[in-house]
C-alpha cells in the first residue's frame, strides 16, 4: 500500500506540493479552509526581486547561491529551486496554460498604477517582455470598474517608460452591465466572465479593433477570461493581430484564481483528494510523531492520520499563525515562536522604508530538511513547513513570495519516503 | 500686505470658535494654522460630549459649563453630535462612598441621573462586566471633531471670517510695546507674507508658550499627553465612564463605526503623539473591569493628544491640574493687544470663546452681544434635496454625507451624482463615502493631501485602514488634476504611513493581518517601495 500524505492548506504551496507528491505516487490529501492567498495576492511568481538593501536583482537564481541558510531559499538550495520552478514551468504546459520566464533573469511587468515590479514566472496573459516590442500602448479601462485607473496607468508609464518611443493612451469600453446603485461593484472577475461569453467576447473585440495600428499592446485589467486557459489571448492575436498584457492591483485577484484553478486541475487529475472547508484545529504528536490531526467544519470532528504531512497553512494574514501581543504561535501544532515581547522591536517606524520589516521574518525555524525546529533540536519528524509559515524572509520587501512557496512545497514533496 | 482687525493663531476647536464668534460680531478676523484645521488637540481625544457629570464632585463650575454647553451643542451642532447617553457604571473596584458624594453634585450641578436596574444596564449594554454594582445615565454623547470644527469654521466664512492653513507663524510684529501683525511662512513654498492687525489672539494650545516666546514673553503651558486606542466595532451603544474620581482610561466612547477609549495623562512635549506599548497595556488592564473581554476586541489603532494645561502653579501636573481655561491679556508682561488662550475642554470651546471675546470686542470697539449660541453652524438640507438623495446614494451614504459636508456642498455632490452614476461609487467602504464626495473634498482649496480629505470624509478611518482605499482615492484625485496630486507614489506613501503610525504600537490580531494584506497590495503588487522606473 502506498504511503500517505496529508497537506494542511490549498493555497498555492499546498496544492503544487500535492501535485507532487500524488506525482511520487503518494496517496495525497489536502485539507483546505477559505480561499488561499492566491486569489488576494496574484499568479505571478516572484522569485527574488531585491536583496536586503533594495537593489534590483538581475539573476534570481544566481543571488539565491549567496543566501545564508536562515532563509528558506538557503535552506533548500538553489539546485532544488531550479527544479521546482523549471517543474511548476512544465506542469502549466502540460495543463496548456504555459507559465513564462527564465529562472536565471527578473522580467519588469507592469503594475496597477503604471510602475514596475520584477518578477520572474508570468502566466500567458502577463509577458512583461511584449511592452519592449510595442510601437503603441494602449491602456483599457472598463466602465463601472472597480479598482481600476486606465488614465493613472497611462500616466505613470509615460513617465516610467522615458526611453521609449512608442505612443501610450488610455480609452475606457462599455460592456453592458446593469449598474445602478442599488447593484453591487463590478469586478474584473465579473468582465472576465463575460469575456469568457461568446457575445461578450464580440462586443469586447468590436470595441477594441479600432485602437490596433502597427506593433499594439493592450494594457488591462485581468479579464481575459476566468479560466486558466490562454483560447481569449490566442484568438485576438489571430483576428485583430494585438498583443495583451494584464495588470492588477486590488484583490480579488483573478490571475490568482486562474492558478488555483489550474492546479486544483492538476492536482485532481493526478488523484489528489481536495476536503474543503476542512478547518485543521488541531494535531496528536507524541515522541515527536504526529499521527493525526483534526478538522471542524460544517460537520462532525474528523481525524485525518497520514504517513506524512505538510503544513501549508500560510501565514499571519491566511491565520496559519497567530499573534497576540508580544506573542506569535502556530495553532495546529502549539509551536511558540520567538518574537521580541516589546511590539516596538516588530516594525521600523516607516512601513515603507529601504530594508526589510522584522515582523514580515517572523515564523516557524526549520531545519534543512524544513522539519520544524526549536534551537536547532527537532520539533516534529514527520511534518513539514512550507510557504508563508516559514521564518527568515520579507517576501513583500524582496518580492520572493510565490517563489518560496512553490520552491518549499517542491522541496519538502521531494523528502517524503 | 493682508490686513484685519484680528488674526487668530491656532485652528482648532478654541481658535474655530473665536473666529466665529468675532465674525458674528461683524469683527474681521484671519485664523492661521500651521497644519490643516482640526489636526492637532481638539481631534486627538474621545470625541466625548460632556455632561458634566465626571466634573461635578471635583469642580462644580466646570460641570454646570458642560452640561449648558452640550445642550447648546446638541442644537447647534446636531450633524456632529451622536445623540446617545452617558451611562456611569460602578465597579466592584470603585469606591463606594463617591457614589452618594457624585449623585448629590450632579444634582446641584443640573445634571439628571437616571438610575439603571442591572438588567436595564445589560439589556442596553449587553458586553459590559457582571462585576457592575450600580449604573446611571447622564446626558453624554459622542461628537465628531472633525465635522464640528469644519463646520465651525464654514459658518464663520458666511460671516467674513477667513481662515489660511500650512502656515507658521514666524514671527509677532510689534513696536512700541504694540502688537501691530504677524509674519507667516508657508510650509510648503516656504513663501513669507505679513498680516498687519490691531489684536492677535494666540488659541496654539500646547503650543502657546512657543507663540509667546515669538513675543519674547514666557507662558507656562504644561502639555500633558492622552492616548487613546481605537477599537473596530462599537463595543457600547453608550458613552460607558466609571463612577469614581476621572482617572485614566476610564471612558468608552462609540462613535458611527468605532469605538474610542481613553485616556492618558502624561507630561509631555505638544508635538509627542506617540503611544507606547505599556500604555496601551495599562489601558486595556484598566479598560477590563468595564468590558470584562476587552483583550478579544479587535484593536484598529492608537492615537494621541496633548493637553494645553495651564497652571500659575509650576508643580501642578496631569489630572491635578485644572481642567478650566486662561485668557491671559499680555499687557501685564508689558505687550498690548496680544491675548493667549489656553486650556479648556472641547465641550465648551463655544463658551471658551464667548468669553474672550467679551473681552477682546470692546478693545476694537464693538458692543455686539454673542450669538453663537442662537444660530445651528449649518443649514437643514431641504426635504427635496434629502428625497432626491434617496434614489442614487449607496446605502446609508446619503445622510452621512449630508451631515459631512452640510447642504450647499451635499447639493453639489448630489447632482454630480444624479449627473453620472458612476460617481456615486463608494471609494471607502468602512465609512460610506462616495466618488463624488471624495472629489468635491479633493477640489477644495484647502485640500493638499490625502490625509487632508480623511479629515472631512471620514476616508481610510473604518476597519481596512486605508488598505482598500487608498488605491482608490489616489486614483480618484489624480484624476481631478490637483496641483498637491501629481506624484503617485508619495500619494500612497502619505496616507498609508499616517495610517501605519496609528497600527504600529497595536499591531498583533487582526489588524496584523490587515497589515500583511495592505503590503501584499501596495508593496508587492504595486511595488510602491520603489521608484517605478522599468530600468535600472
Amino acid at each position: 500500500m502506498s504511503k500517505s500524505v496529508v497537506i494542511i492548506g490549498g493555497g498555492i504551496s499546498g496544492l503544487f506540493a500535492a501535485c507532487i507528491c500524488a506525482k511520487r505516487g503518494f496517496k495525497t490529501t489536502v485539507l483546505s479552509y477559505g480561499q488561499g492567498a492566491l486569489a488576494a495576492a496574484g499568479g505571478i511568481i516572484d522569485v527574488f526581486g531585491y536583496d536586503e538593501k533594495g537593489k534590483l536583482i538581475h539573476d534570481p537564481l544566481e543571488h539565491i547561491n549567496s543566501l545564508p541558510s536562515s532563509h528558506p531559499y538557503g535552506k533548500i538550495g538553489a539546485e532544488n529551486v531550479e527544479a521546482a520552478l523549471n517543474t511548476f514551468l512544465k506542469l502549466s504546459a502540460e495543463a496548456k496554460y504555459p507559465y513564462k520566464g527564465d529562472v536565471h533573469k527578473n522580467q519588469m511587468v507592469p503594475t496597477g498604477i503604471g510602475t514596475f515590479k520584477p518578477t520572474c514566472l508570468t502566466p500567458p496573459t502577463i509577458d512583461g517582455d511584449l511592452i519592449n516590442h510595442a510601437d503603441r500602448i494602449v491602456v483599457l479601462g472598463f466602465k463601472g470598474l472597480k479598482d481600476y485607473f486606465a488614465d493613472l496607468i497611462c500616466e505613470n508609464l509615460r513617465r516610467n517608460l522615458p526611453k521609449s518611443s512608442c505612443e501610450i493612451l488610455s480609452t475606457e469600453i462599455l460592456l453592458n452591465f446593469e449598474s445602478s446603485s442599488a447593484c453591487r461593484d463590478i469586478s474584473a472577475l465579473d468582465i472576465a466572465r463575460k469575456l469568457d461569453t461568446h457575445v461578450g467576447y464580440l462586443n469586447f473585440r468590436e470595441q477594441i479593433k479600432s485602437y490596433v495600428k502597427g506593433k499594439t499592446l493592450f494594457i488591462l485589467p485581468p479579464v481575459l477570461s476566468a479560466s486558466p486557459s490562454t483560447d481569449l489571448l490566442d484568438l485576438l492575436d489571430i483576428e485583430i493581430n494585438a498583443k495583451f498584457i494584464e495588470v492588477s492591483a486590488m484583490p480579488p485577484s483573478v490571475t490568482g484564481y486562474r492558478t488555483e484553478l489550474m492546479l486544483k486541475n492538476i492536482a485532481e487529475k493526478l488523484g489528489v483528494e481536495i476536503i474543503e472547508k476542512a478547518h485543521v484545529f488541531a494535531s496528536e504528536v507524541k515522541d515527536k510523531h504526529c499521527s493525526y490531526v483534526m478538522t471542524q467544519g460544517f460537520d462532525r470532528i474528523r481525524k485525518y492520520s497520514a504517513d506524512h504531512f505538510i503544513l501549508a497553512s500560510g501565514g499571519v494574514f491566511g491565520n496559519g499563525l497567530v499573534t497576540q501581543m508580544g506573542r506569535m504561535y502556530e495553532p495546529i501544532f502549539n509551536i511558540e515562536i520567538d518574537v521580541p515581547k516589546n511590539q516596538q522591536e516588530w516594525s521600523h517606524q516607516y512601513l515603507f522604508t529601504g530594508r526589510p520589516q522584522p515582523f514580515a521574518t517572523y515564523g516557524i525555524e526549520t531545519d534543512n530538511t524544513l522539519r520544524p525546529t526549536n534551537k536547532g533540536q527537532l520539533l516534529l519528524d514527520n511534518v513539514y513547513v512550507v510557504g508563508r509559515a516559514l521564518a527568515g524572509y520579507d517576501f513583500c520587501f524582496e518580492k520572493s513570495g510565490n517563489g518560496v512557496a512553490i520552491c518549499s512545497a517542491y522541496h519538502a514533496a521531494s523528502l517524503l519516503e | 500686505m493682508l490686513s484685519t482687525e484680528v488674526v487668530i493663531i491656532g485652528g482648532g476647536a478654541t481658535g474655530a470658535g473665536i473666529l466665529r464668534d468675532l465674525s458674528m460680531r461683524g469683527i474681521q478676523a484671519i485664523l492661521v494654522e500651521r497644519g490643516d484645521l482640526g489636526c492637532g488637540t481638539s481631534s486627538r481625544f474621545h470625541g466625548l460630549l460632556h455632561s458634566g457629570a465626571r466634573y461635578a464632585v471635583k469642580d462644580k463650575h466646570a460641570a454646570v459649563e458642560c452640561i449648558e454647553e452640550n445642550t447648546i451643542l446638541r442644537r447647534i451642532g446636531k450633524h456632529c453630535v451622536e445623540p446617545i447617553n452617558s451611562i456611569f457604571i460602578r465597579t466592584k473596584e470603585d469606591d463606594e462612598s463617591y457614589e452618594e458624594k457624585w449623585l448629590k453634585a450632579c444634582l446641584d450641578a443640573g445634571i439628571s441621573t437616571k438610575a439603571l436596574s442591572l438588567n436595564e444596564l445589560f439589556s442596553l449594554e449587553p458586553n459590559v462586566s457582571r462585576n457592575v454594582q450600580s449604573a446611571y445615565m447622564c446626558p453624554g454623547a459622542a461628537i465628531d471633531s472633525f465635522r464640528l470644527l469644519w463646520q465651525i469654521f464654514d459658518s464663520a466664512k458666511r460671516y467674513g471670517g477667513k481662515t489660511i492653513t500650512y502656515h507658521n507663524v514666524v514671527s509677532i510684529d510689534s513696536s512700541s510695546g504694540r502688537v501691530h501683525g504677524v509674519t507667516i511662512e508657508d510650509v510648503r513654498t516656504h513663501e513669507r507674507k505679513k498680516i498687519a492687525c490691531s489684536y492677535l489672539i494666540s488659541a496654539a494650545g500646547p503650543w502657546c508658550g512657543e507663540i509667546a516666546a515669538k513675543a519674547g514673553l514666557s507662558l507656562k503651558v504644561i502639555p500633558s499627553k492622552g492616548s487613546l486606542i481605537a477599537f473596530n466595532h462599537r463595543i457600547c451603544h453608550n458613552v460607558i465612564h466609571r463612577l469614581h474620581k476621572p482617572a485614566d482610561a476610564d471612558i468608552f466612547v462609540p462613535h458611527g463605526t468605532v469605538t474610542i477609549l481613553g485616556t492618558t495623562s502624561i507630561n509631555s512635549s505638544p508635538d509627542d503623539n506617540s503611544t507606547s506599548q505599556e500604555e496601551v497595556k495599562s489601558m486595556l488592564e484598566i479598560g477590563k473591569a468595564t468590558f470584562e473581554n476587552i483583550y478579544d476586541y479587535r484593536i484598529l489603532r492608537v492615537f494621541a493628544g496633548c493637553r494645553p494645561l495651564y497652571s500659575a502653579d509650576e508643580n501642578v501636573s496631569g489630572r491635578n491640574a485644572s481642567r478650566d481655561f486662561v485668557a491671559i491679556d499680555h499687557e501685564k508682561d508689558g505687550l498690548s493687544g496680544f491675548m493667549s488662550v489656553c486650556g479648556g475642554k472641547f465641550t465648551t470651546h463655544r463658551l471658551m470663546a464667548q468669553k474672550v471675546c467679551d473681552i477682546v470686542a470692546p478693545k476694537l470697539g464693538c458692543q455686539k452681544h454673542c450669538q453663537t449660541a442662537e444660530i445651528p453652524l449649518i443649514e437643514e438640507p431641504s426635504s427635496d434635496l434629502i428625497n432626491r438623495a434617496k434614489k442614487v446614494f449607496p446605502s446609508y451614504s446619503s445622510r452621512l454625507c449630508q451631515d459631512r459636508q452640510g447642504p450647499e456642498r451635499f447639493a453639489k455632490i448630489l447632482s454630480n451624482i444624479e449627473q453620472n452614476p458612476n460617481q456615486g461609487e463608494l471609494i471607502c467602504e468602512c465609512e460610506n463615502v462616495t466618488k463624488a464626495e471624495i472629489e468635491s473634498v479633493a477640489l477644495e482649496p484647502t485640500t493638499h493631501s490625502i490625509s487632508d480629505v480623511r479629515r472631512r470624509t471620514r476616508l481610510g478611518m473604518g476597519t481596512c485602514q486605508g488598505t482598500f482605499c487608498t488605491y482608490r482615492a489616489v486614483g480618484t484625485v489624480k484624476r481631478l488634476k490637483c496641483d498637491w496630486a501629481e506624484d503617485t507614489s508619495s500619494l500612497f506613501k502619505e496616507f498609508l504611513e499616517a495610517r501605519w503610525k496609528g497600527i504600529r504600537p497595536v499591531m498583533w490580531g487582526n489588524q496584523m493581518r490587515d497589515v500583511e494584506l495592505a503590503r501584499g497590495i501596495y508593496e508587492v503588487s504595486l511595488n510602491i517601495n520603489h521608484e517605478g522606473e522599468k530600468d535600472e
